[in-house]
């Protein structure tokens, strides 16, 4: 088995004759042109259009850009076979079909599916309520683990700890806004950044643990932020993008039996010859210096990106408006309950203005004109960027959060998890179970 | 099946253990000069809460790092949750874990809370 890393979750898993690409992001700036690669994968010659070249299967463990980016899947023929795990909803499969794919593969977790060239595959469903996976593919003996972003059930990790994995690679690092946009007062973010780092690094060291791989390699999570007025988020103080070399360095301190494996795109790992260094020596400069030549280097695309970006379409408010009146009034009134929010959005711009939507009412008109007094949760963001969420133009509206160009605040300040399933898929059938279990 | 004990002598101060009971594993802790035992297993992906860290009435679970109040079983990470506390006594120097059906009365003598 050969295994070639491309950034981010990306692996390029040749076995038994076949090519398996798992999550390719093959291509920068996702989330309306905030996350860049760890390490710009021009700077490792690495293309889209070569690495889709002669590709087998592709696994798609979720909607994410850093992992399902359109750009790079256009490279790719619609009948590739794509393997998917089997959610609890179509969404996530409806919105491969929109992009063209017409030979998807839904499979059971846990169940594993034979290819050809006796190689196997399994998904895993997370155990959480979002529509994540990961992969094990085998062949002849030797096993790769590629956990993408996904948190796994206890119960799956320690399946496969009893399997013995060769090569696993781990999420290592934070990939969403807590605590980063929050309003805190300087002295209590820096501590929260702290703590949730320390949190994320002990939560990777106790799944390689757990798992046993011989090699463990830091792979999904971060992003190497270049935005200049988004720069601070690389920063280890107030950033919870975790630099992989600190991840390697604390797995290489826990003691683990598994061997720490820092790879960089292109870097392979081969279960005959073991690791092969194939990235520039360019990439292997400390990260500091790195971001900060890369964001040099970047910053007339970002700019010019920037400037290209739609303005916010006239009448948004109305579109605000209708759109959450009809997700929220698609829910039970047990789920409003559970969610109990006071959503404030402050949105910027031409066609900004001031709503709140409000899950405590019941007579189908949720959203209302200003910012309620007392309100839970507010995010204050451009027009142009809500925009093609509230119109349907963009369907996954946690993409929004995770460009990170927006500000939030909450009271109490408390994790409202409810409101955050709701928000990432307000499917009320799916809400619905989910609450009666949980 | 019967109530479950250990000596509390063999439970340091926040030095969480897991112990078998009914069936089911069981997380005993030691916080504040108090004991608490709850389900061992974190609401969230199901990881034994037994081999988390302590730090004073908090318990960070290994797995993802969801934090509990000892005292309370409630999740301070996502304050939906809590742990399914197990009813249990403290008798001279001895912890008894007790079938859910013969939960003890005595309130004096109580030292698990559930949530509430």
């Amino acid at each position: 088995m050969r295994v070639t890393y491309y950034g981010q979750a990306c692996t390029l898993t040749e076995a038994g004759g076949l090519r398996i690409l798992t999550d390719p992001w093959l291509t920068e700036g996702a989330y309306q042109g905030t996350w860049f690669h760890t390490h710009l994968l021009a700077d490792a010659g690495v293309r889209p259009e070569h690495v889709a070249k002669g590709i087998d299967y592709l696994f798609l463990s979720h909607e994410h850009q850093d992992h399902l980016d359109v750009a790079t899947l256009k490279h790719f023929p619609s009948n590739i076979p794509v393997l998917i795990c089997r959610f609890a909803t179509t969404k996530f499969r409806k919105y491969l079909e929109v992009l063209g794919f017409t030979n998807i593969r839904e499979v059971d977790s846990g169940q594993p599916l034979m290819l050809e060239g006796e190689v196997a595959v399994t998904i895993f469903s997370t155990a959480e309520y979002t529509n994540d996976s990961a992969i094990l593919i085998e062949h002849n003996g030797v096993r790769m683990f590629n956990e993408t972003d996904c948190k796994l059930a206890f119960g799956d990790l320690e399946k496969l700890s009893h399997l013995g994995i060769d090569i696993g690679f781990y999420m290592f690092s934070g990939a969403n806004w807590y605590p980063i946009l929050y309003d805190y007062p300087e002295d209590v973010m820096l501590e929260m950044v702290r703590l949730r780092r320390r949190s994320l690094l002990r939560s990777l060291v106790q799944r390689v643990k757990l798992t046993k791989p011989r090699f463990a390699v830091p792979a999904a999570g971060p992003c190497m932020v270049l935005a200049h007025d988004l720069l601070a988020l690389n920063d280890e103080r107030q950033g919870i993008f975790i630099d992989p070399e600190v991840a390697v360095r604390e797995l290489g301190q826990s003691k683990l039996a598994s061997h720490p494996l820092y790879m960089v795109a292109t870097d392979v790992w081969d279960s005959d010859k073991g690791f092969e260094p194939h990235a520039p020596a360019a990439l292997r400069v400390p990260r500091s210096e790195y971001i900060r030549s890369a964001s040099e280097r970047m910053a007339p695309q970002i700019a010019a990106a920037r400037a290209a970006e739609p303005p916010a379409h006239s009448g948004l408010g109305d579109s605000l408006v209708k759109y959450f009146d009809a997700l929220v009034g698609a829910q039970t009134e047990s789920v409003r309950r559970k969610i109990n929010a006071k959503l404030a959005f402050d949105v910027t711009g031409p066609q900004g203005g001031k709503w709140t939507v409000d899950f405590s009412l019941s007579n189908g008109n949720f959203v209302r004109e200003g910012i309620l007094p007392d309100w839970t949760y507010k995010i204050e963001v451009e027009d142009k960027l809500i925009s093609p969420f509230v119109t349907g133009q963009e369907p996954f509206f946690e993409d929004l959060l995770l460009s990170l160009r927006f500000r939030c605040s909450r009271r109490p300040d408390q994790y409202n998890e409810p409101l955050y399933h709701f928000l990432y898929e307000p499917d009320p059938e799916k809400l619905q179970n989910w609450y009666a279990q949980h | 099946m019967h109530n479950t004990e250990l000596s509390l002598t063999d439970l340091a101060e926040n030095s969480p253990v897991c112990i078998e009971h009914d069936g089911s594993k069981v997380l005993v802790i030691r916080s504040g000069g108090r004991v608490f035992a709850y389900e061992d297993r974190c609401p969230h992906a199901f990881w034994p809460l037994s081999q988390g860290t302590v730090a004073g009435p908090i318990i960070e679970c290994p797995g993802h790092g969801w934090q509990f109040d000892v005292e309370t079983g409630r999740c301070l990470t996502s304050p939906a949750y809590c742990l399914k506390s197990v009813p249990s006594t403290v008798e001279g120097g001895t912890i008894v874990l007790q079938r859910e059906e013969k939960s003890a009365t005595d309130s004096s003598a109580t030292v698990s809370h559930a949530c509430s």
